[in-house]
């Protein structure tokens, strides 16, 4: 009888000590992320993917999560410059978080240990934040960032926002001789 | 009614020594044998071998006996440090104790009490931990988890502390990631009580018209908890299917900036009690 009982224990032990958030998947938005000049905008309240349930570094969505990704070049380039998420509408409320972390597709990325940069959830409701492309320098590698909120107010879980971009050194598509 | 009451582990284990010596310093060798998870064959440990270890030890978590909350003598000392397991060390992830007594219970309640005043500046959003879990055997929901409950502990950086409790759901309040927030937001912890112990109790109950209720600090009306999480839950339950199976105490699934923020900074734990039915208070 105490053998059945440990041999149970210790496997709702392992259950739980190896993370007991299975199976996420994810899609990232289409077309790529580019650098600079275009505006993105979206909404995690209207957009946003519900199902995801945690991030990597541990991190614990309240609201929806919206995916971005991009690709680097076999060449390994500089990403530079921040991308920065700026809640947007008349009297904005929403308080956004952000990771990135790299895979070879957006489920990967998501329930990978460890982000490729940490967290960015510093500003607060209604306020803009950033998270740094520094460093981000892997060639050939494909990276995911996921736009979410850490509040637990209701009004602040979700929002719409607007999306700027730094230097991202993408994978070149195609390209012709004249 | 004593059929009514599960489980008592307060007394029998973290509080052994405390039986009205308030302030005496604990000296309970086996603190924690009445856990399930309570492993005392050192060859097994990597954080304390020398007063022994339970199963989270291999995680890069301690658990030690402490000085009580609440007038206990003995209070469980959780703190993460690196792993010794690992070449070059990587953080702790666990330091905690379970309970695997309850059996699929359909209702559960449970308490503790907890001093987070060491981890208390660091806390944020982006570095919260996992302080209790009552989980199911398995994983159910489009997003699979077994956290029929998971409490976390966050901040503001002034050193305020909330508590912030996921309980799993296919649908309710604050749905995300087949799992349920409730609508009032985070529960605070009252600074003032951190020396003696913040008291944190819970109740689920599974169902398609389920509910988990908390109550913190000086919550005791049993029909006023500090909190309530409206839910489905039914699909993490059913008599003899599944329910409440293992109750976990002590610092768990954190998130990485806790764990590079906070490292060796002690969290204390006591007087864990869990029921089917009756309300506990303090």
């Amino acid at each position: 009888m105490k053998k059945i009982l440990l041999a149970s224990a210790g496997l709702l032990m392992m259950l739980s000590a190896s993370g007991s958030l299975l199976a996420q998947t994810c899609t990232a938005v289409s077309p790529d992320l580019v650098s600079g000049s275009n505006t993105v905008t979206g909404n995690t309240c209207t957009g946003g993917d519900a199902s995801i349930g945690t991030v990597c570094d541990g991190n614990n969505p309240t609201g929806p999560t919206i995916v971005y990704t991009w690709q680097h070049g076999t060449t390994a380039g500089t990403a530079s410059g921040n991308i920065a998420v700026t809640p947007t509408g008349v009297g904005p409320t929403y308080n956004p978080a952000m990771v990135i972390a790299s895979g070879a597709d957006c489920t990967t990325a998501l329930n990978a240990a460890f982000c490729d940069v940490s967290v960015a959830d510093t500003a607060g409701a209604g306020a803009a934040e950033s998270i740094s492309l520094t460093g981000l320098n892997g060639s050939n590698t494909r990276y995911f960032m996921f736009v979410f909120s850490l509040s637990s107010v209701a009004n602040q879980k979700c929002g719409p926002y607007s999306l700027t971009v730094g230097t991202l050194p993408v994978k070149l598509q195609n390209f012709s001789i004249n | 009614m004593k059929s009514m009451k599960m489980k008592a582990l307060a007394v029998a284990v973290l509080g052994l020594a405390g039986m009205g010596s308030a302030m005496a310093a604990c000296s309970n060798t086996t603190p924690f044998a009445a856990w399930s998870s309570w492993n005392a064959a050192a060859t097994t440990c990597h954080g304390s071998p020398s007063t022994g270890c339970n199963a989270e030890d291999k995680l890069g978590g301690i658990s030690v006996a402490a000085d009580g909350l609440h007038t206990t003598s003995c209070s469980m000392s959780s703190k993460f440090t690196t792993r010794a397991d690992q070449p070059g060390g990587s953080f702790g992830e666990e330091a905690g104790v379970f309970d695997n007594s309850p059996q699929k219970e359909q209702t559960y309640r449970f308490r503790f009490y907890i001093n987070p005043a060491a981890v208390a500046a660091t806390l944020s959003t982006a570095n919260q931990v996992g302080v209790f879990g009552a989980h199911s055997a398995s994983n159910h929901g489009a997003t699979l988890n077994n956290q029929l409950v998971q409490m976390y502990i966050l901040g503001d950086g002034t050193g305020n502390v909330f508590l912030r409790t996921f309980a799993a759901c296919t649908s309710g309040d604050g749905f995300v990631g087949s799992r349920c927030l409730s609508n009032s937001g985070d529960v605070q912890l009252p600074t003032a009580s951190f020396a003696t112990g913040v008291r944190v109790e819970g109740q689920v109950i599974i169902g398609a018209a389920g509910k988990v209720n908390i109550w913190v600090g000086s919550a005791v009306d049993p029909n006023t908890p500090s909190a309530t999480i409206n839910l489905n839950n039914a699909a993490w339950g059913g008599a003899g299917v599944d329910g409440v199976k293992q109750a976990k105490l002590g610092l768990q699934t954190s998130t990485l900036g806790y764990q590079k923020n906070n490292l060796n900074k002690v969290v204390l734990f006591d007087e864990f009690d869990s029921r089917r039915q009756t309300f506990i208070g303090p």
